[in-house]
Parts: structure tokens; C-alpha cells; sequence
């Protein structure tokens, strides 16, 4: 787990981020809802994989589970 | 005691495995060796070895005549016939005397009257090539004079002698581009055709005369169609595949089947999570080739690969995939290395060149030994490049976005050679076959070097 955005979650714990959860590759059975996990949706043909807003505080706890691989902003990425 | 003599063993069904076939025969399954490997080995085989061909379903053995008039009742047995004394006939095939049985078969054009393998008791025939699918040979063998021949493909042929190059229509110039990474110097043998290369970008305008889409998806939200609303998707689709017509300009690849899979919007930018729905879009959909001229910047020469996308990256891999993504255009900043998705592992990323090979100052640089996997791989022409845009017409536009899919539609080629390679080879042949630019070998800058089709069809 990136240690900046760690540091960003736990600075602002009420703020709202947008972000990109990756399941560990045993886990991917595992349910987000399991995770304490709301307002989710499954990213379309990517098993393991989930979009979420959520809080820094809510990002934090999600970040010690062990089914929990990463978590990453729903970064932007442009044409080249 | 039975005098036992050589029988060649024709099965009913055509596909015989070696288990089946020693449990018909009644022979030990150790004594069975591979009839093809065998020969091709060029190794020695004793009487009591049995030479099995498990694809057209015949076993040759030497057996009892009591064991051979037995098998000749069985079920699953279509006739056993006494091998039969092997002689020439018609001319004996170019380079005979030394090499494999199928090295010394050499073009079938070059043994038109059939010839006899000396003390094997097959009859390779001259055979029509154009039947099996790019990447294999067809060979045809008779067992008997009396048999009809039977024929199939085998993997992994050499690479063909290269032609000479085809030239598009005469109305349709070759663009410099496409030249300079010699793509038109292989139509003659591939075009890419049958290889489905999906394009993730802002869509595809489907009405351009010189494209042609075979399908897509949208993943942006509120776009419910493909169609380009931006005009980056139509230039690159057009850079891969744009038709060998008598209109507009020809890709690296024209006979490829082109996708439109949006994940950037008309702003020409896109979210993480569209852009891993269209990855796992063209992992369901078995696309061959993904073209991902999109990205974004890192801040040091050993950030971290966005994980989401080098897991998306290795399912494609998996799924006979080959990931190509453009380096990024941050070679004047400070921060000047490659970006993602391009650093992660699973992608090629590819830098840009001009016309002059020399490499474009605003293409991103690694190098991969500050960060593992993440440098620049190759090298493609993406300064000034001209191609397809919305509404029918052409337009040029420079960029990382742009030497892409020259490598995109190169990896398409390859595919339509060789349809067993796997994306690690296929992007280890492509970056093998590179004509070496900047310092020796690999570099920060350009990677292996120039993409050079030609090498890497013909070798």
C-alpha cells in the first residue's frame, strides 16, 4: 500500500475520496460488503476489483485487511 | 514360434492417442514413441519400437501374423496392411542426405512428384499450403501407394523467404511512417488479417472510409456508443489498421479487425476504472492486440506501477493477449520517465521517433534499472504523423499516442504468422528484431530500437 496516500487518509480521515480497490488474488470470493465496504460497485469484467467513495478514516481500516491487495485513487489518465 | 513382420495399424477413429492404441494392439505403451518426433529426431528405432501417429490415427509395429489377422476384426481397427518395401519414386527432394526428415522436406514446391523417405515407409507429397493457418505447414504422407494421402498442419514452420514488397494502389502514397518501420514489405505474406487488435482510446468514428470497425464498447459513462467524439481513437485505429484502399492512407496492419473500446471521453481523459472495464472488456471479448495510447505521469524514476493495472495487464497476458501502451510525453520535464500503465509489468511501452529516427524530445524515458520493469521497450515513428480522423479525412497529430500503434499493428502481424505465440513472444521477437538506435543496445531512450517489420517476419 502506497505509504503517501496512507498519510493522506489518516491527515483527512472525513474526506471523500474516489478510489480503485484490488482484491488479493485468494480473495477474490471474498464480498465487499464482508469488508465493511458501502456504496461499492464491481468494476465491468474485472473480478476482484471495485470502485468506491469513501472516507479517509473508512480507507484506512480497509487497508489492514488481508483480502485487501491495494487501494489506489480513480486516477485520470489522458490521451498521449 | 510366429514369424512376426511390420504392420502398419489403420484406426477407425482419426485421432488415436498412444494409451488407446496400445491397449487395440496389444503392445506395451513403453515401446510407443511419437511417429513424428521420431523421425524428425532423425533417431534409431529397433523393430521392437512401434511408431505411433496420433493425429491421423496409425500405428506401425511389428507384429505376429496371428496378431494381425486378430487385429483386423477388432472394432476400432480399419485395416492392417503388411508394411511394404520402401523404394524412390520421381525426384528425390533437394538437400536429401542430411538434416531432419522434415528439414529435408523443404518447400513442397521443391518435391512435386511426391518422393519416399528412405526406411520409414511414408510418402511426403507436394501439398497446398494455403490450407493450414499461418505459422504451421502443411504435410501430406502416404502410407501405402495404395492409400489415399493424408494431410495436416504442423506448428512452428520457419519463416517464409521474404518477397517482394507489395505496394498499396497506386492513388493510396505510402505514408513515411509506415515505410520506415517496413510494414509494407511483409503484405505479401500478412496483413494481420483475423487478428482482432482493440483500440482503447476515445472510440472510432465507424463511418471513416478507411476504417473499418468490427465492434467495440463504451465504458465511459454517458456515452452509450463507441463513436469517437474526440478524433485521438480514429487517428491511432488508423495508424494500426487503415485499409490498403485507393483512399486516405494505409496502416501497419490493413487486413486487421479493428475494436473501438472507449474508456477516454471527448475531453480526451478517462478514469482508472473505465479504463480496467476495457481491459477485462477485451480479456472476455479474445482480443489479440491492445492498443493503449493513454496514460498519466509519474513523479520519480521508481514510482509504483498502478497495481490495478498491471493485474488487469497480466490476465490479458494470460488470456494470449499482448498489452502495448504508449510511454508518455514527459520527456522534457523533470520528471521524464515512463508513466503508467506503460511501467507496469504486462505492458510494452513504446517511445516515439521522428522522421529522422531520431528520438522526439518529449518522449518519456526510463531507464528499467531504476524500476525493474518500467522502461521504454521500443521505438515507433510519432512525430507528424498522419492519419484517420472523424469525418472521413486526415489529419496529423505527434505523440507516444502515436508510435503505439505502430507497434500494435506490428504485434498483429506476427499473430497472424504465428497464431500459437504467446503475447512474451510475439513482444520478445518484436523487440529482438528492433534496429538498434541511440547508445548500443538497450536504452533509456529508445529501448531495443526502431520497430522493424520486416525482421521481424521474415528474421
Amino acid at each position: 500500500m502506497n505509504e503517501t496516500l496512507l498519510k493522506l487518509w489518516a491527515d483527512n480521515p472525513d474526506a471523500s475520496n474516489d478510489v480503485v480497490i484490488v482484491l488479493a488474488h485468494d480473495s477474490e470470493d471474498t464480498s465487499p460488503v464482508s469488508l465493511g465496504m458501502v456504496g461499492y460497485e464491481p468494476i465491468p469484467f474485472q473480478s476482484g476489483m471495485f470502485k468506491a467513495t469513501m472516507t479517509g478514516a473508512a480507507l484506512l481500516r480497509l487497508a489492514e485487511r488481508k483480502e485487501v491487495e491495494d487501494i489506489t485513487p480513480d486516477e485520470e489518465a489522458t490521451i498521449l | 514360434m510366429a514369424e512376426s513382420k511390420r504392420f502398419v495399424v489403420t484406426y477407425v477413429k482419426q485421432e488415436v492417442t498412444s494409451a488407446s492404441a496400445a491397449r487395440t494392439i496389444g503392445v506395451s505403451k513403453t515401446r510407443f514413441h511419437e511417429g513424428m518426433s521420431l523421425l524428425e529426431s532423425d533417431a534409431e528405432y529397433e523393430a521392437k519400437d512401434v511408431l505411433h501417429f496420433e493425429e491421423i490415427g496409425v500405428t506401425v509395429a511389428t507384429l505376429t501374423e496371428e496378431k494381425a489377422e486378430e487385429l483386423k476384426s477388432a472394432a476400432a481397427v480399419a485395416e492392417v496392411v503388411e508394411d511394404f518395401e520402401v523404394f524412390a519414386l520421381g525426384a528425390e527432394a533437394p538437400g536429401m542426405g542430411g538434416g531432419s526428415f522434415f528439414d529435408n522436406l523443404g518447400s513442397p514446391d521443391s518435391y512435386p512428384q511426391g518422393y519416399w523417405a528412405d526406411d520409414v515407409g511414408i510418402q511426403a507429397l507436394a501439398s497446398d499450403q494455403d490450407t493450414c493457418p499461418p505459422g504451421s505447414r502443411r504435410f501430406c504422407i502416404r502410407l501405402a501407394p495404395w492409400m489415399p494421402p493424408i494431410c495436416f498442419c504442423l506448428p512452428g514452420a520457419p519463416s517464409p523467404a521474404p518477397g517482394p514488397p507489395v505496394p498499396p494502389p497506386s492513388n493510396q502514397p505510402l505514408p513515411w511512417n509506415i515505410k520506415m518501420v517496413g510494414a509494407d514489405q511483409v503484405w505479401n505474406r500478412v496483413t494481420g488479417s483475423g487478428v482482432k487488435v482493440a483500440i482503447l482510446d476515445t472510440g472510432i468514428d465507424d463511418d471513416h472510409p478507411d476504417l473499418t470497425v468490427s465492434g467495440g464498447v463504451s465504458m465511459v459513462p454517458g456515452a452509450t456508443s463507441w463513436d469517437d467524439d474526440n478524433g485521438h481513437g480514429t487517428h491511432c485505429a488508423g495508424i494500426v489498421g487503415a485499409r490498403n484502399n485507393t483512399t486516405g492512407v494505409v496502416g501497419v496492419a490493413p487486413g486487421c479487425d479493428l475494436y473501438a473500446v472507449k474508456v477516454l471521453s471527448g475531453a480526451g481523459s478517462g478514469r482508472l476504472s473505465w479504463i480496467l472495464a476495457g481491459m477485462g472488456w477485451a480479456e472476455q471479448n479474445g482480443i489479440d492486440v491492445a492498443s493503449m495510447s493513454l496514460g498519466s505521469n509519474v513523479n520519480s524514476p521508481d514510482a509504483e506501477c498502478t497495481l490495478a493495472y498491471q493485474r488487469a495487464a497480466e490476465r490479458l497476458n494470460r488470456a494470449g493477449c499482448l498489452v502495448i501502451a504508449a510511454a508518455g510525453n514527459n520527456g522534457r520535464a523533470n520528471n521524464p520517465w515512463v508513466g503508467n500503465p506503460a511501467r507496469c509489468a504486462g505492458f510494452m511501452a513504446v517511445a516515439a521517433v521522428d522522421k529522422n529516427r531520431d528520438l522526439a524530445a518529449f518522449s518519456s524515458q526510463g531507464p528499467a534499472s531504476l524500476c525493474g520493469n518500467c522502461g521504454v521497450e521500443i521505438s515507433a515513428p510519432g512525430v507528424s504523423i498522419n492519419s484517420t480522423v472523424p469525418g472521413g479525412g486526415l489529419g496529423v497529430k505527434s505523440g507516444t499516442s502515436m508510435a503505439c500503434p505502430h507497434v500494435s499493428g506490428a504485434a498483429a502481424l506476427l499473430k497472424e504468422l504465428h497464431p500459437t505465440w504467446t503475447p512474451d513472444r510475439i513482444r520478445a521477437r518484436l523487440r529482438a528484431t528492433a534496429s538498434d538506435l541511440g547508445a548500443p543496445g538497450d536504452d533509456p531512450g529508445y529501448g531495443s530500437g526502431l520497430l522493424d517489420c520486416r525482421r521481424a517476419v521474415f528474421g
